[in-house]
């Protein structure tokens, strides 16, 4: 158990009722891959990997979460994302690569070098993700919101 | 006069780990923090619609339990953890364990900030992992998907004809 979190609420709340595309990445499976092979192995094994068909699978990988989070500052080429994390060139243009594959980042071409930036279209997805968990906590709230109202009103008559 | 509140539960992921939701009652916080925290009042809203409440238990201290159970049919879900804080009406802190999955024990911190009437409910759920994390929103998805189930079973047995 850890510390109760007496200050956990206490910073500003800057979330307000949206909720930022990039910070809900879920590496629904990264557990199962991590479970098979270990971390020195596991990001040239990802890096490679042509196995990743969506949104879900690409933003499972850690180094890939970093790099779209880069990318959601604004555009970026390879060297300025080399610069910004710590893996090679050759990684991080795999990462691209799949990135690019599942429609995530796209790229355009300016002067001698490409640019990268993000699809906010297909993080969609992703997005549903979290909204699915919010419609349950609505309707269980919703419950507890009638159940309030029900007994305010027993309670002036 | 009432404002429809209703589709108005916010979730924000404040951390890798954490998950926050929130939302405000036409309350004052004595009354939801007692409806949150009395076995006869949970029973009226606690779990979902088609569900029967088939074990709810408070202990409302710091080091005592309270276990949730409810169930529709064969399928049932089950909560449970230990008080840790509380300071009646504007705080409660707990551990919460979804049964099925004993290892991904939370901290639940309930906050309660009444202005005007209205109470601002905030419940921050801390993971140990993030993994732990996005299992449990996880489970939303599936609860989603079963909510859109149960709609198609109605919809076969002509139930929603007239809705």
């Amino acid at each position: 158990m850890g510390q109760p979190g007496q200050s956990l609420l206490t910073g500003p709340e800057s979330t307000g009722l949206t909720y930022s595309y990039m910070r809900i990445y879920s590496p629904l499976v990264t557990r199962n891959i991590e479970d098979v092979s270990p971390i020195s192995d596991f990001e040239s094994a990802m890096a490679r990997a042509a196995t990743t068909t969506d949104a879900f699978n690409a933003v499972a990988e850690p180094r890939r979460r970093e790099i779209l989070d880069l990318l959601s500052d604004g555009e970026r080429s390879v060297n300025e994302i080399v610069a910004e994390i710590p893996v090679s060139q050759p990684q991080v243009s795999k990462h691209l690569k799949v990135l690019k594959e599942v429609g995530l980042v796209r790229s355009r071409t300016a002067g001698r070098q490409r640019l990268y930036r993000v699809d906010p279209l297909a993080l969609k997805p992703i997005g549903d993700w979290l909204k699915d968990y919010e419609l349950m906590w609505d309707e269980r709230l919703n419950r507890l919101d009638g159940y309030l109202h029900e007994m305010q009103r027993k309670e002036r008559e | 006069m009432t404002i429809d509140r209703t589709g108005s539960a916010a979730v924000t992921l404040p951390s890798d780990t954490e998950i926050l939701i929130t939302r405000s009652f036409d309350a004052p916080a004595e009354l939801v923090f007692e409806v949150w925290t009395t076995p006869e009042h949970v029973r009226n809203w606690w779990g979902w619609e088609t569900d029967q409440m088939r074990v709810c238990e408070i202990d409302l201290k710091v080091g005592g339990g309270y276990r949730f159970v409810a169930g529709d049919g064969d399928r049932e879900v089950a909560f449970r953890g230990v008080y840790q804080e509380i300071e009646q009406p504007h705080r409660l802190v707990s551990t919460e364990v979804y049964e099925p999955y004993p290892e991904s024990e939370s901290l639940n911190t309930l906050t309660l900030q009444e202005d005007d009437g209205v109470t601002t409910m905030r419940i921050l759920v801390a993971h140990q992992t993030k993994e732990a994390r996005d299992a449990t929103i996880a489970t939303g998805m599936e609860k989603g998907l079963q909510h859109s189930l149960d709609r198609v079973d109605k919809i076969l047995a002509g139930e929603l004809e007239n809705t």
